[in-house]
């Protein structure tokens, strides 16, 4: 395993020069955001609750309005398409914490799998994640309870354990090797017993939902038909909160955007689940037409059919949709007494 | 790497109006690319057709696979599909595909192949049963159950009439209603199925069309002693992307657009129950 010890400002050159995009979170709540670090500008020294943004960092990749095509049409009826340029400058992400770097693990598998998206594939070409062990939780966190961890790496090419004045770097995959070239260089390789002995600080257990996903996908299908989903909607005001704020939500809507009766384009834009008209067909059929049934696709797709799908779970356990939920609907709770866990 | 959402810009060569213009209007659309099928597909596989300005729509291929053309019978009654109804012969269509699985053809041949179709349902079943047409020395016979409201809510009828009198399959037509020189059956396509009572012995039998013809078809196949091996569907969800990403049309795990849209009544069992006819 490839990890050294570098001083903090060492990161801070590194990136710099390489001119890269660095994005890192500016603050907890609604007050902080994923943006990007100018220059003089600080990286984050530590990550937890109390850093973590109230929107997530998949917008950087799978932005809510996104140009497909653009198309004009002929005064004869011909029609002339133009796809779009998806690229993007390379970027980075800086101490993401592991709920929000676990993200793109999802992504990646929801998106790039077979027949890739090609928005989110030609972005992710030129992206990485440099995620941060989480040294706080608050009473929303749930990443135990889904197979993560404050300290797991899942999702990012580095990972940043902070100790003291320094940074111990674990690289993990070869996505940012310029970047981490410049670290390496006459950097201390940190041994194994010294690096377990850094990460064990982060070792710390969520508390909060004592329930464990990856057992609870089992029973989860006997839930499908329990009346407790409709106690577990009554409330819902089908907003789509969770899933907008969700780091792994991704559904999507494509419209046309006509800018006059021959020219215009067509846009993918962020959809919800939770929306009644979201799987409406025109014969008036609608699979998902109650409130309860939107809200069960919303739990069993995270529990239950990603996991089934991909063989991780879909929730990272960031609990934004519990803390941000206008009438407190707690997909935990949920999730854990559709399973018969609670 | 490819852009899945570049569609191909063809041609409209041919437009039938198969129903009288009203608020159930039907068109079959042949589309075609500098003389031959803008792509090709099996059947029981779907395409994206693109109305620019409205969006797009999912829409079954209604023809068998061949080389020369791709044929779309279109409801009119969405936003996209409406808006489909001013295309003249000769203009320019943009389409993107072929999405989804296709009916087995091939694990089918040798056996007899009945179709059992309601309204616009019978235009995907339209692809196997004129696969079997053109293939009739690779199947042991063909019986197509079609039926709809009434006698101008038939599409395709020349067709079956050919069919008919060429013998080359049995067609059990049927509308809701009696109608004064209807001289076929009057009744639900259920109670025509009920009536002939095709024997399950080496058949496949397939249903299209709305949720409770699918749902009464099962029941009558189960009844008649279809194994759950020998019935298949095809379903209709709403669906955007076509390839498995935008999260609508999924059934549990199960994206139709990709996994299906055909199922086999075995697999369709082992789905999770949302939205499925029998809920």
């Amino acid at each position: 395993m490839s990890v050294i010890r570098i001083p903090a400002a060492r990161m801070e050159k590194a990136l710099g020069e390489l001119g890269w995009r660095v994005m890192a979170p500016s603050g907890s709540g609604r007050r902080g955001k994923y943006i990007e670090v100018g220059a003089g500008g600080k990286l984050p020294l530590e990550c937890g609750d109390h850093t973590k943004p109230s929107a997530p960092p998949k917008g950087i990749v799978w932005p809510n309005n996104e140009v497909l095509l653009s198309y004009s049409l002929g005064l004869k009826g011909e029609i002339d398409v133009k796809g779009a340029d998806h690229s993007m400058g390379m970027t980075v992400l800086y101490g993401t914490p592991p709920c929000d770097s676990a993200s793109f693990r999802v992504l990646d598998a929801a998106l790039l799998k077979d027949m890739p998206e090609p928005g989110y594939a030609a972005k992710r070409e030129s992206f990485g994640v440099i995620g941060m062990a989480c040294s706080r939780q608050d009473r929303y966190c749930l990443c135990t309870s889904v197979g993560l961890s404050p300290h797991s790496t899942a999702g990012a090419d580095l990972m940043v354990y902070p100790d003291g004045d320094d940074l111990v770097v674990q690289k993990l995959t070869g996505r940012l090797d310029k970047l981490w070239a410049k670290l390496e260089h006459g950097a201390a390789r940190v041994p194994d017993d010294a690096f377990k002995a850094v990460a064990r600080k982060f070792d710390f257990k969520v508390e909060n939902f004592a329930f464990d996903a990856e057992k609870l996908a089992e029973t989860l299908r006997k839930g499908f038909d329990s009346p407790y989903l409709k106690e577990f909607s009554e409330r819902c005001v089908s907003c789509g909160i969770c899933t907008f704020l969700c780091p792994t939500c991704h559904c999507f809507d494509i419209a046309d955007s006509a800018a006059d009766e021959r020219n215009g384009r067509r846009v993918r834009t962020w959809d919800t689940c939770q929306f009644p008209e979201f799987t409406g067909e025109t014969s008036a059929h609608n699979p998902r037409r109650e409130r309860w049934a939107r809200q069960r696709q919303r739990v069993l797709h995270k529990f239950l059919y990603h996991f089934q799908n991909h063989g991780h779970m879909m929730c990272t356990g960031c609990g934004r949709c519990i803390r941000y939920c206008p009438v407190d609907i707690n997909i935990a709770e949920g999730a854990m007494k559709l399973g018969g866990m609670k | 790497m490819k852009d899945e959402y570049l569609p191909v810009v063809a041609e409209v060569t041919d437009i039938r109006t198969e129903t009288p213009p009203g608020d159930r209007m039907i068109k079959t659309l042949r589309v075609q690319k500098d003389g031959k099928a803008p792509f090709a597909h099996l059947p029981g596989q779907c395409a994206m057709i693109s109305a620019f300005g409205r969006g797009e729509a999912m829409i079954s291929i209604a023809c068998p696979p061949n080389d020369e053309y791709l044929e779309f019978s279109i409801l009119l009654q969405g936003a996209v599909t409406t808006s489909l109804q001013y295309l003249e012969k000769g203009e320019k269509i943009a389409l993107r595909g072929p999405y989804g699985n296709n009916f087995p053809v091939d694990e089918w041949k040798g056996k007899r192949v009945i179709v059992v179709g309601g309204g616009i349902g019978i235009a995907p079943l339209r692809s196997i049963y004129g696969h079997v047409v053109r293939h009739p020395a690779d199947y042991a016979g063909l019986d197509i159950f079609y039926g709809a409201r009434d006698s101008q809510s038939i599409i395709y009828k020349q067709e079956f009439l050919d069919l008919l009198e060429k013998k080359k399959a049995g067609v059990h037509l049927s509308i809701d209603r009696p109608e004064p020189g209807w001289n076929h059956f009057v009744g639900f396509v259920a109670a025509n199925l009920t009536r002939a009572a095709p024997s399950p012995k080496n058949a496949v039998a397939i249903t299209c069309g709305p949720p409770i013809h699918i749902k009464v078809t099962l029941d009558i196949l189960k009844k008649l002693g279809f194994t759950e091996d020998q019935v298949y569907t095809t379903l209709e969800r709403k669906m955007k992307c076509g390839f498995g990403k935008c999260g609508r049309c999924n059934i549990g795990e199960v994206y139709t657009c990709t996994k299906g849209p055909v199922f086999s009544l075995a697999r369709l069992q082992k789905l999770l129950p949302e939205g499925l006819p029998d809920k």
